[in-house]
């Protein structure tokens, strides 16, 4: 296997019993010794149901939680250790795409400064003037099928599809190795779905990226995942190659989620 | 199971309905068929803006006019012409003979009060109609509501139901939520029952869960159900009909098995083509160009003719739904007869 571009090692993650007004709660693992190892190049999935924990990973991945205990490394380097500067240089080379597109783009924002927004942050990374930003945008939109006229607009003035495309071409403009892909395309229409799927697979194919794909849906995961990790009150019950597991999954829970997944099965009847 | 014989116990036919907004009049029904009898589970399926859950709605009476309007078109339910029933007789039938589900189960619940309360509420509005709801009930109206509740708990599926009728919604999961909502729209003996996207916020074996009680209800009551959702694979695995809905029209309806295996209409093929499946390889999906037609300046004719490879002059007028094959609907000139894959 390539080396790892992602490596998580033990990681645990509990919110602390809380007394609160109605009494005291009570202490949540929502991630219990979860050691997974994404290699760089490659598509893993994340599956699991909701409760599962498969948010805190991501937020854990992100550096928006810190874990309680274990550690996350990229690239070798535990992000745990990083200083403020060399944080944020790494911020710039993972980025994320979230679920819903109708809530992600600020409506007050021009796409144009939605997408260079990243390389304004990350100006220390990625020096360009106002200029190459603008044409670096263009290219980003042009990268996910969109035409360079879209800069000036609104995100109102897109569907949901093109939405998330704009999502997608912010997510890359910091120039990005691993992308955290979070349920993007649950929000979507089928058809528009496997626009959005099909495009994720050529910019991987072209750029090299290694994806994060956080979802619960088994058969979008089936489709574009290498591999896949199970995940079940914060424990990771099954970890394998994609087709492996969806042909012969090892774990009960594996075995109930496949079952229980509605599947349509097309020009077979 | 179906009786093909049987009078329908819905027959919806060429109804239209207008929308007002700030922009024009948005014409969103454009002329939806759809018939469904007793023991049939019906999928109505299409993507976002199709018009599925306003037909849902329309079925409820609960579509607020204005800002709708209807210009035509005829909901037949056991013979009655609903559009022309005045909202006092509608009341009647509604929550009664209609059932309903929504998709998220958290927000049609009152949060405030107890899950037996609510149901005993719905239990006693019914009865107000139909006394042999309750049946004999020698302990008062309430006991025998409650008593009633407690059964339908039980038959969807809650355990301890009599115990559990004193807890409020909040220390319900999702799924029991959703159980409670369907309990609650049974619990008139509804003929029909009219359930938009019931599992869409739940997870996938709490959902094979619901669905698995629905067919078991429809089979046990005999009741027909609409069942609304942007999912064919929740249609696969529950209905026994499909309608395929796009942009206002049904432009497709058949048994299940013979959608999915022989889709006639470019517009299912496309849809089904779009989902992965065990068999589809990286890559391989196909989406569908173009976007869904604008409704306030629809194209005439078909309107899925200008994303449609098949389209023709002809396509320039609406095509209606007619029978390809016995019972296989399909609303257009040029539908797709050769086997599929090709």
């Amino acid at each position: 296997m390539p080396e790892p571009i992602l490596e998580i090692r033990d990681v645990s993650k509990t919110y602390p019993a809380r007394a609160g007004l109605f009494g005291r709660g009570v202490a949540v693992a929502a991630l219990r010794r979860v050691s997974l190892s994404v290699a760089r190049g490659e598509s893993f999935g994340l599956v699991g149901e909701s409760g599962s924990g498969k948010t805190t990973l991501t937020r854990a991945i992100l550096r928006l939680e810190t874990p309680s205990a274990g550690q996350i490394l990229y690239r070798g380097e535990d992000l745990a250790k990083l200083s403020a500067r060399a944080l944020r240089a790494w911020r710039a080379k993972v980025q994320i795409v979230f679920q819903d597109p109708y809530a992600s783009l600020n409506p007050r924002m021009t796409v144009e400064a939605i997408v260079t927004e990243p390389m304004v942050i990350h100006r220390r990374a990625m020096p360009l003037s106002s200029t190459q930003r603008r044409d670096r945008a263009a290219e980003l939109l042009a990268l996910v099928g969109l035409a360079p006229q879209h800069l000036r607009r609104h995100p109102h003035e897109f569907s949901g599809g093109q939405r998330q495309r704009i999502g997608i071409a912010r997510a890359l403009a910091s120039g990005p190795d691993l992308l955290l892909l979070d349920e993007p395309t649950s929000a979507l229409d089928v058809s528009v779905q496997a626009q959005v799927l099909n495009l994720l697979i050529d910019l991987q194919d072209r750029l090299g990226l290694t994806y994060f794909f956080i979802s619960h849906d088994l058969s979008v995961v089936r489709y574009l995942c290498d591999r896949v990790a199970l995940i079940r009150h914060g424990v990771v019950e099954e970890v394998g190659q994609t087709q492996q597991i969806f042909d012969a999954p090892a774990t009960e829970y594996a075995r109930m989620l496949i079952a229980a997944a509605p599947e349509v099965r097309p020009f077979t009847g | 199971m179906p009786h093909p014989e049987a009078p329908p116990l819905l027959e919806i036919s060429d109804l239209h309905l207008t929308m007002a907004s700030f922009d024009g009049v948005a014409h969103v029904l454009n002329g939806v068929d759809l018939t469904v009898r007793r023991g049939e589970v019906w999928g109505l399926v299409g993507e976002s803006g199709c018009g599925k859950s306003l037909t849902g709605l329309s079925i409820s009476r609960l579509v607020p006019t204005p800002p709708a309007r209807y210009p035509a078109g005829e909901i037949r339910f056991n013979g009655t012409d609903l559009m022309r029933l005045r909202p006092r007789e509608m009341q009647a039938l509604r929550g009664r003979r209609i059932g309903m589900i929504f998709q998220d189960p958290t927000t049609n619940l009152n949060p405030t009060a107890r899950i037996g309360d609510q149901l005993v509420d719905v239990a006693l509005a019914a009865a107000a109609h139909d006394p042999t709801v309750l049946g004999p009930a020698p302990g008062g109206a309430r006991r025998a509501a409650r008593a009633l509740a407690a059964e339908m708990m039980q038959r969807v599926g809650i355990d301890d139901a009599a115990a559990r009728l004193r807890s409020y919604p909040h220390e319900f999961s999702g799924g029991m939520r959703q159980r409670v909502l369907i309990a609650m729209a049974l619990i008139g003996r509804p003929d029909l029952l009219i359930a938009d996207e019931p599992t869409t916020a739940l997870d996938v074996s709490v959902q094979a869960q619901i669905l698995a009680l629905l067919k078991r209800l429809v089979a046990e009551h005999g009741i027909g159900v609409i069942l609304i959702t942007h999912n064919l694979a929740v249609v696969a695995q529950t209905c026994s009909h499909v309608a395929v809905m796009y942009a206002g029209n049904v432009v497709e309806a058949a048994p299940v098995a013979e959608l999915i295996g022989a889709p006639a209409h470019p517009y299912t093929r496309a849809l089904l083509a779009a989902i992965p499946t065990r068999e589809t390889r990286r890559g391989e999906l196909r989406g569908l160009a173009g976007s869904v037609p604008d409704l306030i300046h629809p194209p005439p004719g078909c309107r899925f003719a200008p994303r449609c490879a098949r389209a023709t002059s002809v396509c320039q007028t609406l095509p209606p739904l007619r029978p390809l094959t016995p019972g296989h609907l399909v609303a257009c000139y040029h539908p797709i007869t050769e086997p599929a894959g090709a």
